[in-house]
């Protein structure tokens, strides 16, 4: 049965455009997301009332946000296209720094907000948020955008960011598409 | 002087990275354990009395231990005094070249074939001579040899990869924390180099599955001991089966080893095709921005439907949805949707355009008659032929109708009566001045001629 304090929440989690993850974490580690687990309990009236507003649920088996109704082409957004472009900036700097993704993706390690910092003073950084649009700097860009909406979730006692399953999902999504000219 | 020889030997051990300048040179050079005498009285003076035996008390005893008179004393050094060199003995360069992991040679694909092969040509030669010839008797004295040779070779071996892998496991975490001086890439070619030429080869020697072309070790010693026992020899088949047993229960311990390097591998192969993905993703983006710069393009600005995004799908619809309802009326929308959408955006209902129905301030009354009082005045005077001053003869015949006369009279008066007088005005060069009893007016004088 579909709890209406959680729902009214829910509600305020997906229409401000953000996603709720299966886990989040608090005290440095991971637990499980009560919102997730009402909206996967009651999936299909979730999925009415959504509906029914001209919504339709993204969802896997790790995170849930809303999207239009509408054809795949017509999804693209200046949000996502922000998203995409700060991630890849973080995976640049990971890249030029000799470390591996998986310091972003495991809980144990995580990003720094002054790597963060490190990031916003690459010199492309600086572009592509211009160009994208995106008028602010690149902490404001990777709080606003990226830690609101919970693409990366903060570890508060030690300060540093760790990257949600949607964000995973990206760097998975671009593996087929660009591993292609390995040597 | 006469040391303990084992006091000496250890300290050897703890200072196994000063002792590898030997090992690397005698490697080099290749003169099987020879150094020049030189070499070891500067590596004497400045890497063990100056580096240690002067900042460390506890390791006072270097002194006596590493004096070349010393080594030679207790059987670690030789002296080729003809040649001005010093030999280390056998026991020295055995411990060295097994403790220094870094440079000892574990064993490569071809050393275990060659171990194979010798195995299968005794094996050949057992089964060939006649049981208890003299012939098999120096083949199976000579088997005996090779598998006492191969078990110290793959113990050595083994010991030498898992202590390897340990030292791998630490700078893969040295890594993870961002001291590391090797990138993930290297890292990924050193375990799968280690994995590949070292690992696997020994694997494939020490398994009992027969996945060998021309019969593997394990194949091989089978075929002897199925030899001696089918001619009733329990002695000699029991013996090499304990042999062979010995050296392939090293498999268990090089598969241990081996799934420790294929997590790594695994890992390591994640991190690689990630950097080489972000690579080549990025630097498509930054192409997709190149023309934004130079103006090759008739946009300045990334769009979300640039070919670089449409390819992904992750993310795809993501924003927030405030006030998102009146982006989506029809275009040919009415008056009322407006007021909808006006209602949505200012968050309060649309404020109804009151008509003025109440009476006019009673302030405004007065002065409304006034002016039309003024206006009939205007339209009773008789307009003679000529007029030489208008705006005097205005002024004194409003100043005779009104009671309480003002110039503010005088002004509504001259706005209605001036229309009346139409063409035939004509100014003058003279000024002329009218006043009341606050304000006064200057004018120039406008004279009226009509029609005749």
């Amino acid at each position: 049965m579909v709890n209406l304090d959680l729902a009214s929440k829910i509600y305020n989690q997906l229409m401000n455009g953000r996603i709720i993850n299966r886990e989040f974490i608090d005290n440095d580690n991971f637990h499980l997301n009560p919102l997730f687990s009402e909206v996967m309990d009651n999936l299909a009236e979730y999925e009415k009332q959504y509906e029914m507003c001209g919504f339709k649920m993204v969802k896997t088996g790790e995170y849930i946000y809303l999207c239009e109704n509408k054809a795949t082409e017509d999804l693209k957004t200046d949000v996502g296209m922000h998203v995409q472009i700060l991630l890849l900036l973080i995976g640049k700097y990971l890249n030029r720094k000799n470390l591996s993704l998986s310091k972003i993706t495991t809980l144990s390690a995580g990003i720094s907000l002054s790597e963060v910092e490190e990031v916003g003073k690459m010199e492309e950084a600086v572009e592509l948020l211009e160009k994208a649009r995106m008028t602010m700097n690149f902490e404001d860009a990777f709080q606003k955008i990226l830690v609101r909406r919970n693409i990366f979730l903060v570890k508060t006692t030690s300060k540093r960011y760790v990257l949600s399953s949607i964000g995973v999902n990206f760097f998975e999504e671009l593996t087929p598409l660009y591993s292609k000219d390995e040597e | 002087m006469k040391l303990q020889r084992g006091k000496i030997l250890k300290a050897i051990i703890d200072e196994k990275d000063k002792f590898a300048y030997f090992v690397d040179y005698i490697n080099e050079h290749g003169t099987g354990g020879e150094i020049l005498k030189i070499h070891y009285l500067w590596f004497y003076e400045h890497l063990i009395m100056r580096d240690i035996v002067a900042i460390d008390k506890e390791k006072a005893f270097y002194k006596y231990a590493f004096d070349s008179d010393s080594m030679i004393e207790n059987g670690f050094l030789y002296n080729i005094s003809d040649e001005g060199k010093f030999a280390f003995s056998k026991i020295v360069m055995d411990v060295l070249k097994f403790i220094d992991t870094s440079r000892s040679k574990q064993l490569f694909s071809d050393e275990f074939e060659n171990m194979r092969q010798s195995t299968r040509m005794y094996r050949d030669n057992i089964l060939k001579f006649e049981i208890g010839s003299e012939e098999q008797l120096e083949f199976i004295a000579g088997l005996r040899n090779l598998l006492n040779e191969i078990l110290s070779k793959v113990s050595e071996n083994a010991l030498i990869l898992r202590i390897k892998v340990e030292a791998f496991s630490k700078e893969y975490i040295r890594h993870e924390e961002n001291i590391s001086n090797l990138s993930s890439t290297d890292l990924y070619n050193q375990v799968n180099d280690l994995y590949y030429r070292n690992v696997k080869p020994f694997m494939d020697f020490t398994t009992t599955e027969n996945i060998v072309a021309g019969g593997g070790f394990y194949a091989a010693m089978q075929n002897v001991i199925d030899y001696f026992d089918d001619n009733s020899d329990l002695e000699k088949s029991s013996s090499f089966a304990l042999r062979r047993d010995a050296i392939t229960s090293y498999y268990k311990d090089i598969t241990e080893t081996a799934e420790i390097l294929q997590h790594y591998l695994d890992q390591l192969g994640k991190d690689h095709s990630f950097y080489l993905v972000i690579e080549n993703a990025f630097s498509e983006l930054m192409e997709r921005v190149e023309p934004l710069r130079t103006g090759g393009s008739k946009y300045i600005l990334l769009s979300p439907n640039d070919p670089f995004f449409k390819k992904l799908s992750v993310f795809d619809g993501l924003k927030a949805f405030h006030y998102e309802q009146k982006l989506s009326l029809d275009d040919s929308g009415n008056y009322d949707r407006f007021v909808w959408h006006l209602e949505r955006v200012q968050d309060r209902p649309p404020q109804k355009r009151v008509k003025l129905q109440a009476a006019i301030p009673l302030k405004n009354q007065v002065w409304k008659k006034r002016q039309k009082l003024i206006s009939e005045l205007v339209y009773e005077i008789n307009i003679s032929e000529r007029i030489d001053d208008i705006t005097l003869n205005l002024h004194k015949y409003l100043n005779n109708q009104l009671l309480d006369y003002t110039l503010l009279d005088f002004l509504v008066g001259l706005e209605a009566f001036l229309p009346r007088l139409r063409k035939g005005i004509t100014c003058t060069d003279h000024h002329g001045r009218i006043e009341d009893d606050i304000y006064y007016f200057e004018y120039i004088v406008k004279t009226y001629e009509g029609k005749k």
